[in-house]
C-alpha cells in the first residue's frame, strides 16, 4: 500500500485492520480472521530448542535459538568478549555503575571455569541491583516525586513506591505478584505493607490542584491510568481507541472503555497507614492519651481558628462550578458523584489547610502562637506518626457507572478484556470480607498473570531482553500491535515466556539465563563487522553485542563512583541531583523541571510511560561535562585520590586514573599525551594539581567512559 | 521491506521512535543514502553533519515564513481592552449577564458577577482602519500589517492547562511544544546557536516551567533553550572558573585524541563520532552565543525603538531586540513572555494592571515590527501575539476580570500574513468566540503552515500511534495568508 492511500484512508476514518481489508470506522464487534491471526493474540507456543551445527558455541538453549538464524545466514556469532569488557558490562548492566579495579583484576585472575556464573550471582545479591533495575520500571510507570501542572507540589509519600519497587526487584518478588500488588494490592492481599505501597501504582498521574472543573480532570485521570497500564503490563499502545476504533489493532473504542472501566470505581486515598494492627492499636491508644492531655488547648485552637478555618474552606468551595455544589450539597451520592465529591473535598480541604493559618487575625493571633507552642510542649507525649502512603482504595462496592466515551458517553460499558481475546463482560468475583471494593482491579491483576494471558508475559520478557541487550525482541515494547515491529526471533520470545512462568515469574532466574548466554557473551567489535553488516545491517540476528551509551543514572552514579564519592544509603525521600552523592534512583523526580545534568542526558519525561530511553547526543551535554560545576568538583575529588599516595610515581598515578576511571592500563600513547598535559602546567604545586585536575575531568569526559562495549 | 520489519505503515513512511542509538542515529539523519550522494557531489559528509538531528531540512511546501517570533503574553491580557470593541458592554455595565448569553464555568467560581465596563478610547488606525484601544497606542501604527484573529478560543480553565496547550496543543503535559515539533521537522540554519529560543522578561518563570518548551515524547535534541540574561546566555558556556583557555584547549585536546584513538579502535561507529562533533559544536557555541546577545554594537536610536531607555518598557524591550538578533542569525523559532508568572492575570484592580502591562509591551512590541521591517526580515518572520486566553466581560471582584479562553483574541504579522485584516469574531461581549472560530489548534497549524510544514503530514511516533502537533484536528486559517 502506498503512503497516500495509507493516508486517505486516516483521514477518511475508514479502517485497515489488515492488508488489503478495509472496514468503515465503526464499533465492530467482529474482527476478520486474519487479526485473530496475529501472533501477539495467539496463546504462547512450545517451541522446541533447535538443533544447530555449531553446538560447541552454544551455552544454554538462548543460544541455539539465535545461532540456528545466525546459521542459516551463513553468519558466524562474535568471539565472547575479553574479562575486562565483560565485567564492566555485566556490572553496569546489573547495578548501573563500574565495577572496582580491585574487583576486575579478581576477575581477570579467577582460575574457576564458572568465573564468569560466579560473578553473575554475586552482582545479582548486591543490593545495589534492585536501585538500578528499579529505574527502568518507574520509567514505564510514569513515576515522579511532584503533582506536575502548576505548582507542580512536592508528593510526600511518593518515595516509598519507589522503594517498593527497589525492595522488589531486590528480593526477587514474582513478577506475577509485583504485578497484582500494583494493580490490586488492596483488595488481594488487605493488610500487606508491600501491597499498599505497591497501589501507590494508581497514584503516580499528574495532579491539579487548581482545577475547579472537577468532572473534566477526573475523565483525564482515568484516561491517564487506562494509557499507561496499558502500555505497562499489555504493551499495547491503547489510546488510540480512545476516540475512534483502533484503525490497525484490533481494539475497539468500546475495548479501550471496557478496560478502562476495571479502573472505574477507584478514588485516591491519602492516608493509608502501614503497620500491623499491633502497632495500629499502640499508635491509637497513645494519641488517645496524647489528647486527652492536650483537649483543652486543642479545643480552644478549634475556637481560634473556627472564623479563618470557615472563610477558607467557603474560598476554595466557591472555586467549584455550580455542578459540584449540588454533588457536595447531596447527602445521597451515586458512586460517581462520590468519586467527585471526595476528589473536591481533597481540593478544599488542601486550601484550607494552607490557608486557613494566615487568615487569623488581630487578637487570635497572639492567642493562637501560644496555643502552638503550649501544644508543642506536649510533643513528646504525641506517638510518631504511622508511616503512610498515598493510593487509591475503590469508592465503594458498587462501581460508577462507565461508558463508551467516558462521562459524557450514552453507551454503558463493563469491565472487559480485549474482545479480540475473549467474549463478552469479564466475570467479576466480590472480594472477601470486602464490601467496600468492586473486585474490578483484581479481576485484571488475575487475568494478566495467569500464566497463559498470550500478552503480559511476553511482553515482560520482552523488557527483559531489551534491559540487557539494548533493543528487544520486539524492538517496539511497548507497542507489539500493528504499528510496533515484529519480533526477530518469535520462538525464542515464547520459549522465553515459558520458561518465564516455569521458573515461577522470576526475573533473576532471567537475568542469570539471559546473562550467561554465548549471546550476551559476545565482543561488541569484530575485525570483519563488514561482512555480517552486509547481511544484517541493523544486528537484527544478533550477531554481535550492541554497544551502548550510559543512561542518565548510570553516568552520574558512575562520575561519582569513580570520585570515590558515591553514598549507598538505602531508600527514603528524595534528594537533590547535585547536592547529594547518593544514587540516582533516589534524585528527585520533578515533573516540570527538566534542565538538569541528568535531563540533557534523556530522562524521561515523567508524564508518558517510557518503554526505551532515547539516546540523544547534544552541545548542551558537552557543555554540562566540559564546563559545569559539578563534574569539576567530581573532578577535582577524582584527583585527590589519584594524587594521596604520595610515594607513586607519574606513570603510576596516571596509571591508577585510567584504571579507575577506564577499568584499564594506559596505553603508551595515553601516557605520553598526559603527560605532555602535565608538563605544560609546570612545576608550580597548585598549577601541578590543577593539570591534574583536567586529566581526571577528561578522562569522565572520553567516549571510551561514557560508553559501554 | 524485510521480513522482520512488517509494521503496516512500512518503514519509510513515518518517522520512528529510536529503537537504538544506532537507529536513532541513523533515523535523525539521512542515512548512508545521504553520505552516497555527497560523495558524489563531492561534498564533505562526516557522521556529525549526515546524522545532526537537527540540519535543516526542507518542509512539505514552500514556507513563507523562515523564523517564528511569538510573543506571548503570559497570564491573560484583556482582548476587550485591546483589539476587540465591545459598544455593548459598557452599555450593560453593572448589569448581570443577559440571559441570551450562556454563562460558563469560570476558573474563579464567580457566577452571576455583574458586567465590567471597559473605559477605553478606541480608535479605527492605518488604512484598513483596524480597531485599537488607547491601551496599544504604538502597535497601532502597525495595524496594516496585523491580522487580527478576534475568534480564538482554548480548552483550559486555568493557567498551567491553557499555557501548556498554546504550547503544546493539550491543557495537559507530556507532549512537544510548537517549537520543538518546528525544530524536529525543520532542524536549523545555524548549528552554532540554539534553533530555538525562549526568552523571559524577568525572573519569573511561566507556568508549568520549562515544560513549556520541552519535547514531552520528544528526544530532548529538538527542545527550546532558554536563555539567561547577562552575557552568557546558555548554562555551562563558559569554562568553569579559573580554567584559562589555554588550558581548556588542552584539555579539548587530549580529549579529542583519546577519543579518535577508541573510535578507531571501536571501528569508527558513528555514534562515537557524532558525539566528538558535540563537543566541537559547543566550542563553537562559546564564541557564537554570547555575540547573539552582545547588544553593546545596537545604536541608542535603535534601543530606543524597543523602549530600552525606559524603566517601564526596558526589560521587554531588550527581549524583543535580542529576538530580532537571533531571528537575524538564523534561529528559527523564538519565544519571548511578557509577564512571564501571570503578570497580566488581572483578577482584582484589572484597570490598573493591565494598564501597566500594556505600557511594558506596546512600545516593545511596536518597535519589533518596526525594526523587523526597516531590515527587511518581516517579510520572512511570523510573529505572533497572544496569551494563553482573554479576559471575561464580567466581573470578578468587583473590579477584576476572570479568565476568558471561551473567546479572546491573537494577531500575527510579517511572515506571508496578509495584514490589515480582523478575522472571526466574539458576541456583542467578547465572551464567546462565534463566526470563524479558530481553535488553538487552528492557530498552531496556520503557524506550522507558514514554516512549510503541514501539521497532517508532521508525525511522529510514539510506541505505535502515530502523534501530530495539533493531535489530528485543527484547520490552517487561510484567510490569513490569502484574505
Amino acid at each position: 500500500m502506498s503512503r497516500l492511500d495509507l493516508k486517505r484512508i486516516l483521514m477518511g476514518g475508514a479502517v485497515v485492520l489488515s492488508s488489503g481489508l478495509l472496514l468503515l470506522a465503526s464499533s465492530s464487534e467482529e474482527f476478520p480472521n486474519e487479526d485473530e491471526a496475529y501472533w501477539f493474540f495467539e496463546p504462547i507456543a512450545q517451541p522446541a530448542v533447535p538443533e544447530v551445527r555449531d553446538g560447541q558455541w552454544v551455552r544454554n538453549p538462548i543460544d541455539a535459538f539465535i545461532l540456528a538464524r545466525l546459521e542459516a545466514k551463513a553468519i558466524t556469532p562474535t568471539p565472547e568478549a575479553g574479562r575486562r569488557t565483560l565485567i564492566r558490562r555485566a556490572t553496569l548492566d546489573l547495578l548501573g555503575m563500574p565495577p572496582t579495579p580491585q574487583q576486575i583484576d579478581d576477575f581477570i585472575k579467577d582460575p574457576a571455569p564458572d568465573a564468569y556464573e560466579k560473578l553473575i550471582d554475586r552482582l545479582l545479591d548486591s543490593p545495589r541491583y534492585g536501585e538500578h533495575y528499579a529505574r527502568h520500571w518507574l520509567d514505564l510507570v510514569r513515576y515522579a516525586d511532584t503533582d506536575g501542572f502548576k505548582s507542580d507540589v512536592l508528593r510526600p509519600n511518593a518515595w516509598r513506591y519507589r522503594d517498593y519497587v527497589i525492595e522488589s526487584f531486590n528480593r526477587d518478588k514474582p513478577y506475577a505478584r509485583f504485578v497484582r500488588e500494583q494493580l490490586a494490592g488492596d483488595e488481594l492481599y488487605p493488610g500487606d505493607d508491600d501491597a499498599k505501597k505497591a497501589t501507590g501504582y494508581l497514584r503516580l498521574w499528574p495532579y491539579e490542584d487548581n482545577q475547579p472543573d472537577m468532572g473534566r480532570h477526573w475523565e483525564a485521570t482515568l484516561d491517564d491510568i487506562a494509557d499507561v497500564s496499558g502500555d505497562a503490563f499489555l504493551g499495547l499502545s491503547m489510546k488510540c481507541a480512545r476516540c475512534h476504533d483502533h484503525k490497525f489493532d484490533p481494539i475497539t473504542q468500546r475495548d479501550y472503555y471496557a478496560f478502562r472501566a476495571f479502573f472505574a470505581a477507584i478514588s485516591p486515598w491519602d492516608d493509608i497507614r502501614l503497620g500491623d494492627e499491633k502497632m495500629r492499636d499502640a499508635y491509637l491508644e497513645q494519641t488517645a492519651a496524647w489528647e486527652a492531655m492536650t483537649d483543652g488547648i486543642r479545643s480552644e485552637m478549634d475556637v481560634v481558628k473556627a472564623k479563618s478555618w470557615e472563610t477558607q474552606w467557603a474560598l476554595a468551595r466557591g472555586k467549584l462550578p455550580p455542578y459540584m455544589h449540588e454533588i457536595l450539597d447531596k447527602t445521597d451520592r451515586t458512586p460517581y458523584e462520590e468519586q467527585l465529591a471526595r476528589f473536591g473535598l481533597k481540593m478544599i480541604i488542601h486550601r484550607t489547610k494552607n490557608g486557613y493559618k494566615n487568615g487569623i487575625k488581630g487578637d487570635g493571633k497572639k492567642r493562637w502562637k501560644e496555643l502552638e507552642q503550649k501544644l508543642a510542649s506536649y510533643k513528646e507525649y504525641k506517638p510518631r506518626e504511622l508511616e503512610r502512603v498515598a493510593a487509591v482504595r475503590d469508592v465503594g462496592g458498587v462501581a460508577p457507572l462507565a461508558y463508551v466515551g467516558g462521562a459524557e458517553g450514552h453507551q454503558l460499558v463493563k469491565p472487559a478484556y480485549l474482545s479480540i481475546l475473549a467474549r463478552g463482560d469479564a466475570k467479576i468475583d466480590k472480594i472477601a470480607n470486602n464490601a467496600a471494593t468492586t473486585g474490578r482491579r483484581a479481576a485484571l491483576a488475575l487475568w494478566l498473570t495467569d500464566g497463559e494471558n498470550p500478552l503480559s508475559v511476553r511482553v515482560i520478557v520482552n523488557r527483559l531482553w531489551q534491559w540487557h541487550f539494548g533493543r528487544g525482541i520486539v524492538a517496539s515494547s511497548n507497542d507489539f500491535g500493528r504499528l510496533g515491529k515484529l519480533p526477530t526471533h518469535p520462538e525464542l520470545l515464547d520459549w522465553l515466556s515459558r520458561k518465564f512462568v516455569e521458573e515461577g515469574w522470576s526475573l533473576k532466574a532471567m537475568h542469570r539465563l539471559m546473562m550467561t548466554s554465548a549471546v550476551y557473551r559476545q565482543d561488541s567489535v569484530r575485525e570483519d563487522a563488514e561482512a555480517a553488516e552486509a547481511m544484517d545491517a541493523e544486528n537484527d540476528l544478533w550477531w554481535r553485542m550492541r554497544g551502548r551509551r550510559m543512561g542518565a543514572e548510570q553516568l552520574r552514579d558512575s562520575i561519582l563512583f569513580v570520585s570515590g564519592e558515591l553514598e549507598f544509603e538505602m531508600g527514603g525521600p528524595a534528594v537533590a541531583e547535585e547536592k547529594s552523592a547518593r544514587r540516582s534512583i533516589y534524585v528527585l523526580n520533578k515533573r516540570n523541571k527538566r534542565n538538569t545534568m541528568m535531563n540533557a542526558f534523556d530522562t524521561p519525561d515523567l508524564h508518558n510511560s517510557c518503554a526505551m530511553r532515547d539516546v540523544t547526543t547534544t552541545p548542551i551535554q558537552a557543555l554540562a561535562l566540559l564546563n559545569g560545576e559539578w563534574t569539576v568538583s567530581r573532578a577535582e575529588r577524582f584527583a585527590a585520590l589519584v594524587l594521596s599516595d604520595e610515594k607513586a610515581g607519574v606513570e603510576q598515578r596516571i596509571a591508577r586514573a585510567f584504571r579507575m576511571a577506564l577499568g584499564r592500563m594506559p596505553a603508551d600513547q595515553d601516557i605520553v599525551e598526559v603527560r605532555a598535559l602535565l608538563e605544560a602546567a609546570g612545576s608550580q604545586k597548585k598549577s601541578l594539581r590543577s593539570a591534574w585536575v583536567d586529566v581526571c575531568h577528561v578522562l569522565l569526559n572520553t567516549n571510551e567512559f561514557i560508553y559501554i562495549n | 521491506m524485510n521480513g522482520n520489519d512488517r509494521s503496516i505503515t512500512g518503514n519509510t513512511a513515518h518517522h520512528e521512535c529510536a529503537v537504538s542509538r544506532r537507529d536513532f542515529l541513523m533515523r535523525a539523519g539521512a542515512g548512508f543514502g545521504s553520505v552516497a550522494l555527497a560523495g558524489l557531489l563531492g561534498q564533505e559528509a562526516t557522521a556529525a553533519t549526515r546524522m545532526n538531528p537537527l540540519r535543516a531540512k526542507a518542509g512539505h511546501h514552500k514556507a513563507t515564513a523562515k523564523s517564528v517570533i511569538f510573543l506571548f503574553l503570559q497570564g491573560g491580557p484583556s482582548h476587550i481592552d485591546m483589539f476587540d470593541p465591545k459598544p455593548l458592554l459598557n452599555e450593560l455595565a453593572g448589569q448581570k449577564l443577559p440571559s441570551s448569553f450562556k454563562e460558563p464555568v469560570t476558573a474563579m467560581g464567580e457566577q452571576g458577577s455583574p458586567l465590567l465596563g471597559s473605559p477605553r478610547k478606541w480608535k479605527q488606525h492605518g488604512e484598513s482602519g483596524l480597531w485599537v484601544s488607547d491601551w496599544c497606542p504604538n502597535i497601532a501604527r502597525h495595524v496594516d500589517d496585523l491580522a487580527v484573529i478576534r475568534s480564538c478560543w482554548a480548552d483550559g480553565l486555568n493557567h498551567v492547562g491553557s499555557v501548556c496547550q498554546m504550547n503544546t496543543g493539550s491543557t495537559l503535559g507530556g507532549r512537544p511544544s510548537l517549537g520543538a515539533w518546528s525544530m524536529y521537522g525543520l532542524g536549523t540554519v545555524n548549528e552554532n546557536l540554539p534553533g530555538f529560543v525562549v526568552l523571559l522578561d524577568s525572573k519569573s518563570m511561566p507556568h508549568g516551567g520549562v515544560r513549556n518548551w520541552g519535547t514531552g515524547f520528544m528526544p530532548a535534541t529538538y527542545q527550546g533553550t532558554l536563555f539567561q540574561n547577562g552575557p552568557v546566555p546558555i548554562p555551562n558556556l563558559d569554562p568553569p572558573a579559573g580554567v584559562s583557555d589555554a588550558r581548556q584547549q588542552m584539555k579539548i585536546d587530549l580529549l579529542g585524541s583519546m577519543n579518535r584513538r577508541h573510535a578507531q579502535a571501536h571501528g569508527s561507529e558513528d555514534e562515537l563520532e557524532a558525539r566528538i562533533a558535540s563537543y566541537e559544536l559547543a566550542y563553537r557555541m562559546q564564541a557564537d552565543a554570547p555575540e547573539a546577545v552582545d547588544i553593546s554594537g545596537e545604536s541608542e536610536a535603535t534601543k530606543a525603538m524597543y523602549g530600552m531607555d525606559r524603566d517601564i518598557t526596558e526589560p521587554f524591550g531588550r527581549q524583543c531586540l535580542l529576538a530580532r538578533r537571533l531571528v537575524e542569525r538564523g534561529v528559527r523559532f523564538v519565544q519571548i513572555y511578557s509577564g512571564a508568572g501571570n503578570k497580566w492575570d488581572s483578577h482584582s484592580n484589572h484597570e490598573k494592571q493591565a494598564g501597566e502591562m500594556c505600557e511594558a509591551m506596546d512600545l516593545p512590541v511596536a518597535g519589533l515590527l518596526s525594526d523587523l521591517k526597516q531590515r527587511g526580515l518581516l517579510a520572512d518572520t511570523l510573529v505572533v501575539w497572544g496569551g494563553e486566553f482573554g479576559r471575561t466581560p464580567m466581573s470578578e471582584k468587583g473590579n477584576g476580570r476572570d479568565h476568558n479562553p471561551f473567546g479572546f483574541t491573537m494577531w500575527m504579522a510579517g511572515g506571508g500574513v496578509k495584514g490589515g485584516q480582523v478575522i472571526g469574531s466574539t458576541d456583542e461581549l467578547g465572551l464567546w468566540a462565534v463566526t470563524e472560530k479558530a481553535h488553538v489548534h487552528d492557530l498552531h497549524a496556520s503557524i506550522l503552515h507558514a514554516m512549510g510544514l503541514d501539521h497532517m503530514k508532521l508525525d511522529f511516533k510514539v510506541g505505535g500511534r502515530l502523534e501530530r502537533p495539533t493531535i489530528n484536528t485543527g484547520d490552517v486559517v487561510k484567510k490569513l495568508f490569502t484574505a
